[in-house]
């Protein structure tokens, strides 16, 4: 009985802390965090030249919206440029290997 | 959003169906040999002179207009200006023919490896060595002027034929070519397209409103007019536009992996005739 207690209070509390510590913390300290997540995933990906197209708009973007005061559009542009960075790093990653496609014969 | 990612996907899961084989090392000839072979035996009309044409050797209503473009050719007043400039002196007196004593007829000469700085140096930048030697500002190099004496030097060279060499005692001259065959086959960009997908698995079927040409020729017409631009654009200008086609950054023109990208390309079409500048849709 006892236990089980125990174990609902800590699950309050865990199921608290996911849903609402990240409203507390500022909508724009998570929009600045971000956006330097996003320039750091492109830097990463220009090391082995995977950056893809509209990468450089998407952070440009997310930086005036930021800027603007717009923090839920400057974190959606963010994370695409973000996830964009990481695909074309994963991209050039997995074909350091030349390989020559069957077609090709 | 969902749907870009829906396309990633559905892009990549095709992708990698695609086979691939694990390379056996070849030389550069023999790599010569097989592309020769795969572009003769896909286009087996196609007449050997005829592959520096492009698409226009395999589109019969592309070519007509092409053919009638021909006859007042837009790239000529590039021409001319080029000429100008090269007869021009720079400020300090000096001309391109101080750097290139054989005259104008040299684009045969590059890509070329240079032992000294341990890269492969191509015309457009000889051309900025040579002025920045005088004194000169270095030209851009995918739009403006740098195509003029670009036209220039191509039409003086036509008729020459390609002959890129990598010397045999210089390791690192084979080293920039595989780069280069590197940058061929890699996929890159969102659509995870390479150069290869487009212009070897797929020439003579149609991207868009345009027919892919067989790659063979594709190095000998440069500096190229284009309605598209509307203007003389270089080759590093044409594989930037085809990096972002794929929706990849273009890398910067004249970067070590344009220039390597160059050197394989040119390499493999030793043997065809330069007919610079060319015309393009
Ligand atoms: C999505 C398909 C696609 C990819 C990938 C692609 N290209 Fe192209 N490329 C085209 C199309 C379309 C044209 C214009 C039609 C033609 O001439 O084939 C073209 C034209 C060219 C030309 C000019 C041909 C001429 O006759 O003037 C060159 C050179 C070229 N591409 C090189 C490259 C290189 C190098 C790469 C890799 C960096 C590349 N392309 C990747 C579609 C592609």
């Amino acid at each position: 009985m006892m236990k089980r207690g125990v174990i609902a209070k800590s699950l309050l509390l865990w199921i608290l802390s996911m849903v609402a510590l990240p409203l507390f913390a500022g909508e724009k300290e998570q929009a600045v965090e971000l956006l330097a997540a996003a320039q750091k995933a492109e830097k990463r990906a220009a090391t082995v030249d995977g950056v893809w197209r509209d990468v450089g708009k998407y952070i440009a973007n997310a930086e005036k919206a930021l800027e603007a005061g717009d923090y839920k559009k400057s974190m959606e542009l963010a994370q695409i440029a973000k996830e964009q960075s990481e695909l074309g790093f994963q991209q050039m990653v997995s074909q350091q290997e030349l390989k020559i496609p069957s077609y090709y014969k | 959003m969902p749907i870009l990612n829906k396309m990633i996907t559905t892009l990549s899961g095709v992708m990698l169906a695609t086979a691939l084989t694990a390379v056996e090392a070849t030389t550069p000839e023999e790599d010569r040999e097989q592309f020769v072979r795969y572009n003769t035996e896909r286009f087996p009309n196609v007449p050997a002179e005829e592959f520096v044409n492009g698409a226009y050797a395999i589109d019969p209503i592309g070519r007509e207009n092409w053919e009638a473009i021909e006859e007042f050719p837009p790239y000529e007043p590039f021409i001319e200006d080029g000429e100008a400039m090269w007869n021009t002196p720079f400020a300090n007196g000096k001309g391109y023919s101080d750097c290139f004593p054989k005259g104008p007829a040299i684009a045969a000469d590059y890509p070329r490896w240079d032992r000294e700085k341990g890269m492969v140096v191509t015309l457009p930048l000889a051309v900025n060595q040579c002025r920045q030697a005088h004194g000169e500002k270095p030209l851009k190099y995918k739009k403006g002027s740098i195509n003029n004496i670009l036209s220039y030097i191509a039409y003086e060279s036509r008729g020459e034929v390609t002959r890129v060499e990598i010397p045999a005692d210089d390791p690192r001259a084979l080293a920039a070519y595989e780069a280069g065959k590197k940058f061929y086959f890699t996929r890159r960009g969102q659509l995870n397209f390479s150069c290869a997908n487009c212009h070897l698995q797929n020439s003579g079927n149609q991207v868009r409103s345009e027919i892919l040409s067989p790659p063979l020729g594709h190095t000998t017409h440069w500096p190229v007019y284009r309605a598209k631009w509307g203007t003389v654009g270089t080759l590093h200008r044409r594989f930037s536009g085809c990096n972002e086609n794929i929706r990849a950054k273009a890398l910067k023109a004249q970067g070590e992996q344009y220039r390597n990208l160059e050197y394989f390309l040119t390499y493999l079409n030793n043997g065809q005739v330069l007919n610079g500048p060319g015309a393009r849709k």
